[in-house]
């Protein structure tokens, strides 16, 4: 095991060093720092995609395994199945699918195909909160700046100019649905929203609901989906293959009715991809503070149709997952935390890091931290202190007010963040490239769109916090309206899985094997059993 | 337990019980030696309500609320009595759910909306409401009432009025503008 300090000669330093936490930190540099510290920047040790449109590039083990990946489905799969279809068809029932089923169903039907209950996704879990720039002392040109900078320059820069012009709208949209913000004290009925700084930023543009932003845009979402009358909620229904027509056009989609244990063909003018992420990969055995759910399905789905990836490759460890106790280990302390002005400190008491500096930075240096020894360890579980005491104190009504997440799962797990630092460590938390997108949402595939953290290259290699939930309601929006376009002409050719005969005869070309299924939709891709009965059709 | 090995059993607040064919769920469980303390009154009138259970059945994956004099005992069946106020106990977050609907049915949106902050839809107060008020959905109604009805923040207003006007347009090659020392937080 990597040497660490023990944890209680660690809260003895940690007491000692408060007093100099004030002191300038070192210069880091950050370029160094990332290209030792930081997962992404394994791709050397990396396996090559063989096949598909981003054959030639190297990703992370666990998804190229689900980009080789075959379909369960067969013609004879599909052959007399029940059909249901629809102006569009979204698939995936979190944030983004939600907001693009909103968008689309003011003017078409649509039908929501979840994989679980609707609502039950990452955009539920999310903490700190949704950036705009809505302030006086901001725009959206510093918005647009900040993001750029802070993807280190390789975001899609029209993507990221349509994302930021649509926040300030995103904002009120989200309140005319009967979303609540935080706003500041005072007794006047227009008194503006309540923002904070995030990570990487040059102003305060954070805008949210405590630290459970995600959980009230999330249930608003889901009630107004819920009493759509254009909206058809199928839950417990994921998605195992798309419809293609003879010009390689997708029309549809094949789900899996898990209740009644068959297969229902569903035909769309439009499919919305709205999967979300892939944290359930847990690469490298990484911890993640994803759901369950989180498992690349749209990935596999739209990679094996044709659809090219952009920066799929690159993810982001959010820097503070609790790393004690075991059981709640990979979830997160929302940078809320650090926003607030809680300090990271190492073994031996010192801080060793800008906390506000951008995520990856802040996780090569815990990462850093604990390879070279200045790590702490308590159980087997080793991290840095999050210094929630020292903020409380300056604020005591800190946790209450702000941090409801982090009191609740503090008074869980037997941890007084009032009284005691917190250990954290990095976590997979969101996969910041995925399918490629334009800015109305269209992927490379015609009749394909795609919203939220299944799409790529808007936030380059590395994402801010508070634009995940942006980029779900503008791509969702922006979809949602690209799906009410009447469809182009349709080539007549016959509705089907023609793609998949063209795929597995790559596959044979390849020499991969034809017995690895995607998407795997509930298991974690070390379970082959598990994984094979949730993707195979039921009798 | 009661009966001989080839009775039906089903499992009652974790224990599983034979019964006697055509047994109620109540009828099931005061011959497994329960104690009738709770649960059970009328006993089959199903006219008083104390039996409130939630019943899974073999196979199934809904939980269904039942009056469990009123339902039949099914070999497999999983069952637990609601021995609680159903209100506020229904809910594993504690909220005050009986006095918010209380508040919304009197017209008092603010504090009803406010009591659902950290409701996370679980749906057992909904599940749990003999009234079939759906509490959550009732409070979920009052939140978005409560702020569509809000005032837009003044600031943002100005913010869209500006997009509106082309004010606020994005240079794709300025990337780099440093932070204003006088708006640091």
């Amino acid at each position: 095991m990597t040497d660490a300090v023990a944890y209680p000669e660690a809260l003895d330093r940690w007491r000692a060093g408060r007093a100099r936490h004030h002191e300038p930190l070192p210069h880091l540099d950050t370029a160094t720092l990332l290209a030792q510290h930081h997962r992404d920047h394994d791709r050397d040790r990396w396996p090559t995609l063989l096949v598909g449109p981003n054959a030639g590039e190297p990703h992370p083990p666990e998804l190229a395994r689900l980009l080789h990946a075959n379909s369960a489905i067969h013609d004879a799969d599909i052959a007399g199945t029940t059909e249901l279809s629809s102006d569009v068809l979204v698939v995936g029932g979190g944030g983004a699918g939600c907001v693009a089923a909103l968008t689309a169903a003011e003017s078409v039907d649509v039908i929501v195909a979840s994989k679980l209950r609707l609502g039950d996704s990452n955009t539920v879990m999310a903490e700190g909160g949704i950036q705009a720039a809505v302030g006086p002392d901001d725009s959206l040109q510093r918005h647009y700046a900040d993001t750029i900078r802070g993807g280190h320059d390789t975001a899609d820069r029209e993507m990221v100019a349509a994302m930021v012009h649509d926040g300030p709208d995103a904002i009120r949209w989200l309140m005319d649905l009967g979303m609540t913000f935080d706003r500041e004290e005072g007794a006047a009925a227009d008194r503006p929203l309540r923002r904070s700084r995030a990570g990487g930023t040059t102003a305060a543009r954070v805008v949210s609901f405590g630290d459970a932003t995600g959980l009230e845009m999330m249930r608003v979402l889901r009630e107004a989906v819920r009493i759509h009358p254009r909206i058809r909620i199928l839950e417990r229904t994921p998605t195992v293959e798309l419809l293609t027509d003879g010009n390689g056009r997708c029309v549809g989609a094949v789900l899996h009715d898990l209740e009644r244990r068959r297969l229902v063909l569903t035909h769309a003018h439009h499919v919305i991809l709205a999967t979300g992420g892939a944290g359930q990969l847990r690469l490298g055995g990484s911890p993640t503070s994803n759901h369950l759910g989180a498992t690349a399905d749209g990935l596999a789905l739209a990679y094996r149709v044709g659809a090219r990836l952009t920066g799929a490759d690159s993810f982001q460890y959010h820097p503070t997952g609790w790393a004690w106790p075991a059981r709640v280990a990979g979830h997160l302390v929302s940078e809320a935390a650090r926003s607030a002005g809680a300090v990271l400190v190492n073994g031996l008491g010192d801080r060793f890091v800008d906390e506000l500096a951008a995520r990856d930075v802040v996780t090569a240096a815990i990462a850093r931290e604990c390879a070279e020894g200045r790590g702490i360890e308590r159980d087997g579980c080793i991290g840095v202190f999050l210094d929630t005491p020292t903020v409380v104190a300056r604020d005591p009504k800190l946790l209450a007010r702000d941090l409801h997440t982090l009191a609740r799962l503090g008074r869980r797990n037997g941890v007084d963040p009032a009284t005691e630092p917190v250990l954290v460590a990095p976590t997979l938390h969101y996969q910041n490239g995925g399918v490629a997108i334009d800015a109305d949402g269209q992927t490379t595939v015609e009749g394909l769109l795609a919203a939220g953290e299944v799409t790529g290259g808007i936030h380059g290699s590395n994402r801010l916090m508070g634009n995940a939930l942006l980029d779900v309601c503008t791509f969702g929006r922006r979809a949602g309206r690209t799906a009410t376009r009447p469809a182009g002409p349709r080539s007549g050719g016959p509705v089907g899985i023609e793609h998949l005969r063209r795929w597995r005869r790559a596959l044979i070309g390849a020499g991969l094997p034809l017995d690895e299924v995607a998407p795997i939709l509930f298991a974690l891709p070390d379970d082959p059993i598990a994984r094979r009965a949730a993707a195979e059709p039921q009798p | 337990m009661a009966g001989d090995a080839t009775d039906p059993a089903l499992t009652i607040d974790g224990r599983t019980v034979a019964f006697r064919a055509g047994a109620s769920i109540i009828q099931a469980r005061l011959e497994a030696g329960f104690s009738p303390d709770v649960g059970a009154g009328c006993v089959g009138h199903g006219s008083c309500g104390s039996c409130r259970a939630m019943v899974r059945r073999t196979g199934g994956r809904e939980v269904e609320m039942v009056l469990a004099c009123e339902t039949d005992a099914e070999p497999g069946m999983v069952v637990s009595l609601l021995s609680l106020q159903v209100d506020d106990a229904a809910c594993p977050r504690n909220l005050s759910v009986h006095q918010a609907v209380v508040d919304a049915a009197a017209g008092r949106l603010s504090p009803a909306a406010a009591a659902f902050d950290e409701c996370v839809m679980c749906d057992l107060c909904t599940v749990a409401c003999p009234e079939q008020i759906d509490p959550n959905h009732l409070g979920m109604f009052a939140r978005r009432v409560r702020a569509g009805a809000a005032t837009h923040p003044a600031e943002l207003l100005v913010r869209l009025r500006d997009i509106e006007r082309g004010s606020q347009a994005i240079d794709l090659d300025v990337v780099d503008l440093p932070a204003d020392p006088s708006t640091a937080p």
